[in-house]
């Protein structure tokens, strides 16, 4: 599904080029539960904003389902996001301005899905996460585990093929994060590939592989 | 998809309240101003479209001499002649107020027109009352207006009375109509019979010259037949244009619809606007809109950080840049449309003001009618796309991972974009303030200088003319004035400062500088009344009257003389020169005092009375020359003004221009600190961690407010610098209007430039101190 080869991330200063990600190698197939790890520096963020294509690598070849992505326009990537790779960050990040509803919903606008094809669409999400109740509330209104979830389900509402998780956990009691671990490894089962970036041992291991990034190079890359 | 923008734009207005309704009601101010000028301006464009035949009617015009005067005359022959102009009519408005008498009592009309029965063929005029037919029968009908009638006659029916104009020509009221509509600009309260010998106003009443050969001027108005070329009729009536000889030279046209604005003729009677003022106030509206727009961009713009991240996640969840982009227009528009509402509400509570200070009947209704709304609601969706367009470009290009990894959070570059919008406002600011200024110190100034008469306690009485058998009375009435205790001294004139009429042709010997010298006709005691001084020659002596006059200084110097001896003005008898007075300003300070001659005569038609009021005694001494006049002329009409408030009133358009621009001063500098205070706010904010980190180092909250308020300072000096060339030449080439004027002193320069620095720095301040006494750790909590 998607295929790394010798990416290179770097800045330049005045004086010297400091390189977040050298020359990386990485195959993922379809159905993968991948976690990235490393100290922080390392590069786990870039490589999955490189995979996510919020990021385009200096140098190196990406291909995402037989796509060379290294080569794609604007408009390419813009349908990718909307028809194959889901984001869930640490901070939410969901529209403070959206009730729960509208922000599961706002992926689904754009992918120009038709108005009752989206209500029954979001309705499953709510019944699904069990936040029914909470779909007409603001995102400052829920806890941080309820905002998580609401952040997975407009991830997932437009059943992407990827999904991929920056530090889902970060900001969540260990409780919150060890539900959301278990909703992302339901996931998982169910067929979608995952790429989750922590720093937390124990959320690692419900990843099916685990790579570990030391000073933008994989330092080990491991079958659990 | 609209639905889904619309939505969302509400949701935005209605979470961030502040900046929201710092946007809607700056907008509001500045779109409630746009429109009443703009319903100020249409309703001036509106001039006389309201008849039917409209663009048909022209003026016939000389254009050799550039005057719309035409003798009567030229209407028949052209009538005969040219089968292109389907019906020709006579307007003479009087320009003037004309006195008349109506049961026994006296009044002024400030307007009476004489005009022919094609009038109400080529104009559109409503009657009230059925009209006879022709609508003139007799040379002495009149037509009153339902006004003029309600004046005159109170509830009583007008028609069949009598009225007296000039107090000789009697007429009869044969029909009444409505009042010409205020955007007409031919209006009057009576309409007399042009036929009538006595109405050709200008001949003089009982002139015995023979009318064959004397000009009568009127002003001609043709209805040209339905596809006429205009250019082409008149290239053939001037290829015949023997005909018209010897009244005009050179024929040309005004059209109707142009007479109002743009009218280049001399000699029109008709009410005449001021397209200056309205290229003024169009130019006004356009900044002032400019100013919300550049306030709106620079407010959006701040709230940078907030729209990143809603951009950011927009972004990864499938919107394209377009997307974003109609998300910020469908925001901008719905905030103009907001703000056209707010705005339309505050209009609606400020049209009696707006009325006022326009001194016109401008109706809020007018919006409504069928182009003014859709021009509305372009102008709307204009507004607001030109709004948010530049938000949109700004705020849109950003790359979402920049913003949601948070890894490297908007860079803080200098927005030159912005920086520039603010220095425009005020530099604009800094214009206007300096305008300002300079404005009230000349209305100051032209107030106050001293007229070379004393003007104090000085009245001017009109004195109408007086019909044969009343004469005797008004000698009795004038000798009674002079009795009473409360007048100092008075002086009957035909003339006076301020209101030379009359100009004559000095033929003096021995002198190549003869010209045509502005003439008072006054009685011997005009210089003690009027508080002159005889610098050269010699006072009045009895038996001079008739035989001398006097002239001021200007004429002196004009005329190159050395001394008085046997210098002799040769014209209306002949009178010699016996003193020079000082200068005095005989009309507005607009002019230079050039030459005038005082005559002192009795033959001459008085037209004034003035009196010069012994101290502390004005107000009973008004109260009894009032109850005199009632008592021995009560069929004459009481008018009168003081020279001080006369004088003054000289100047009310600059008055009207100075009250214009201070208010839109106002205004512009309301909504340039709506701007600053935004940008302050955004600046503060984005250096929330700076200020902290800077604080928990030690630096003082004064250190702070200088750091934070630096950026302002540096940003009003450059518009400083803009705008002091543009407000000096804006004001130099006001200034040049005037004969005498106010000096533009440095000081002024400096106040304008600290007027502008002082409301920036209190705007700035009142958010700098609030960024800088904030508890630092609250401050570093935040980031």
């Amino acid at each position: 599904m998607i295929t790394l080869r010798n990416i290179y991330k770097y800045y330049d200063s005045k004086f010297q080029r400091t390189f977040v990600l050298k020359d990386i190698d990485l195959e993922i197939s379809e159905g993968e539960f991948v976690t990235v790890m490393g100290p922080s520096g390392a590069g786990k963020s870039t490589l999955l904003n490189i995979i996510g294509m919020l990021d385009e690598p200096n140098e190196g070849e990406y291909f995402f389902l037989e796509n060379s992505v290294h080569t794609i326009n604007e408009k390419k990537r813009v349908e990718f996001h909307r028809n194959f790779i889901g984001f869930i960050f640490q901070a939410f990040h969901l529209i403070d301005e959206m009730t729960v509803y509208e922000n599961i919903e706002t992926p689904l606008v754009y992918k120009g899905v038709k108005a009752s094809l989206r209500k029954a669409m979001v309705a499953e999400m709510l019944d699904r996460f069990n936040i029914v109740a909470k779909k007409d509330l603001f995102p400052v209104q829920l806890s941080g585990g309820q905002q998580q979830l609401v952040g997975i389900a407009r991830a997932i509402v437009g059943k992407p093929k990827l999904l991929l998780a920056d530090e889902p956990t970060g900001n969540l009691h260990t409780d919150q994060g060890k539900q959301i671990m278990e909703l992302l490894k339901t996931l998982n089962n169910e067929g979608i590939t995952i790429i989750q970036v922590t720093h937390n041992e124990q959320f690692a291991m419900y990843g099916s592989r685990i790579i570990r990034l030391i000073d933008g190079m994989i330092s080990s890359d491991k079958r659990t | 998809m609209f639905w889904y923008y619309f939505k969302t734009a509400v949701r935005n207005i209605l979470t961030n309240r502040k900046f929201s309704m710092i946007n809607i009601l700056g907008f509001a101010f500045a779109i409630s101003i746009c429109l009443a000028i703009s319903l100020f301006v249409i309703n001036e464009y509106s001039y006389d479209q309201y008849n039917k035949n409209a663009d048909q009617i022209v003026r016939l015009i000389e254009t050799k001499h550039n005057s719309s005067q035409i003798d009567y005359r030229v209407k028949d022959i052209l009538l005969k002649n040219f089968p292109e102009i389907q019906n020709a009519c006579l307007a003479l408005r009087s320009g003037y107020p004309v006195e008349i008498e109506c049961q026994g009592k006296g009044y002024y009309l400030d307007d009476i027109m004489s005009v022919d029965n094609n009038f109400f063929e080529i104009f559109t005029v409503s009657f009230v009352s059925q009209p006879e037919s022709p609508i003139f029968a007799g040379i002495n009908s009149a037509i009153i207006t339902e006004t003029t009638a309600k004046k005159l006659f109170g509830t009583e029916s007008p028609l069949g009375k009598d009225i007296l104009v000039w107090g000789t020509v009697p007429v009869t009221v044969s029909c009444i109509i409505r009042d010409f509509p205020d955007n007409s600009s031919l209006s009057a309260g009576l309409l007399v019979n042009a036929d009538n010998i006595r109405f050709k106003f200008n001949q003089w009443i009982g002139d015995s010259r023979d009318s064959s050969t004397y000009w009568w001027p009127f002003q001609i108005y043709l209805q040209l037949k339905k596809n006429v070329i205009q250019q082409q009729l008149s290239e053939k009536i001037n290829d015949n244009v023997s005909m018209l000889e010897p009244y005009i030279e050179q024929a040309g046209f005004v059209k109707l619809k142009d007479i109002y604005l743009h009218d280049p003729t001399t000699g029109s009677d008709t009410k005449k606007g001021n397209p200056g003022l309205l290229n003024l106030l169009t130019l006004i509206a356009a900044i002032i809109l400019i100013l919300a727009v550049i306030n709106y961009v620079n407010l959006t713009v701040a709230q940078q950080v907030k729209h990143n991240k809603d951009t950011g996640i927009k972004k990864v969840f499938g919107a394209k840049r377009n997307n974003v982009i109609y998300h910020f227009l469908t925001e901008s528009i719905l905030i103009i449309f907001l703000a056209f509402i707010f705005g339309g509400m505050l209009l609606w509570f400020l049209i009696p003001f707006y009325q006022t200070l326009f001194n016109s009947n401008v109706s809020i209704s007018t919006i409504f009618q069928f182009p003014y709304l859709i021009i509305l609601l372009t102008a709307i969706l204009t507004i607001g796309l030109i709004s948010g367009a530049g938000p949109s470009i700004v705020l849109t290009r950003i790359s979402p991972v920049k913003i949601l990894t948070g890894s490297a959070i908007s860079p803080v570059k200098r927005n030159y974009l912005r920086n520039a919008l603010i220095v425009f406002q005020f530099a604009i600011s800094i214009v206007l303030i300096f305008c300002v200024i300079i404005v009230q110190r000349q209305i100051q100034y032209v107030k106050n200088t001293n007229p070379g008469f004393n003007e104090e306690q000085l009245l001017r009485l009109d004195l109408p003319f007086i019909r044969e058998n009343d004469i005797n009375k008004a000698m009795v009435l004038l000798d009674e004035f002079r009795k009473l205790p409360y007048i100092k001294s008075m002086s009957v004139t035909s003339g006076v400062p301020g209101s030379i009429r009359m100009s004559m042709g000095s033929n003096m010997e021995n002198t190549s500088k003869n010209m045509s010298v502005p003439c008072l006709l006054a009685d011997t005691a005009f210089i003690k009344t009027f508080g002159l001084k005889v610098i050269r020659g010699r006072d009045l002596e009895p038996g001079d009257l008739d035989k001398v006059c006097m002239i001021n200084e200007a004429a002196y110097r004009h005329f190159e003389f050395d001394n008085l001896e046997n210098k002799r003005f040769n014209n209306f008898g002949g009178f010699d020169i016996i003193g020079v007075v000082n200068d005095f300003h005989y009309s507005s300070l607009h002019k230079t005092i050039g030459p005038v001659c005082i005559m002192f005569t009795s033959k001459s038609r008085p037209s004034t009375i003035n009196i010069r009021f012994a101290g502390n005694s004005v107000g009973p001494g008004m109260e009894n020359i009032q109850k005199l006049w009632k008592d021995i002329l009560p069929a004459y009409p009481f008018k009168y003004q003081f020279y001080d408030e006369w004088f003054d009133s000289m100047y009310r358009s600059e008055e009207y221009f100075a009250k214009t621009i201070s208010l839109f001063a106002i205004l512009a500098i309301v909504i340039s600190c709506i701007g600053i205070l935004g940008l302050a706010i955004f600046s503060s904010e984005r250096r929330t961690k700076e200020i902290g980190i800077r604080k928990i180092n030690g630096a003082k909250v004064n250190e702070i407010l200088l750091l934070l308020n630096k950026e302002f300072i540096s940003l009003v000096i450059i518009a400083y610098v803009i705008a002091v060339p543009i407000a000096w030449y804006a004001m130099h080439k006001w200034l040049e209007s005037f004969a005498y004027r106010t000096a533009m002193n440095w000081w002024i320069y400096v106040l304008s430039g600290l007027l502008a620095l002082f409301i920036a720095l209190i705007t700035v301040s009142w958010q700098s101190w609030r960024a800088a006494t904030r508890n630092p750790v609250e401050a570093l909590r935040y980031e």
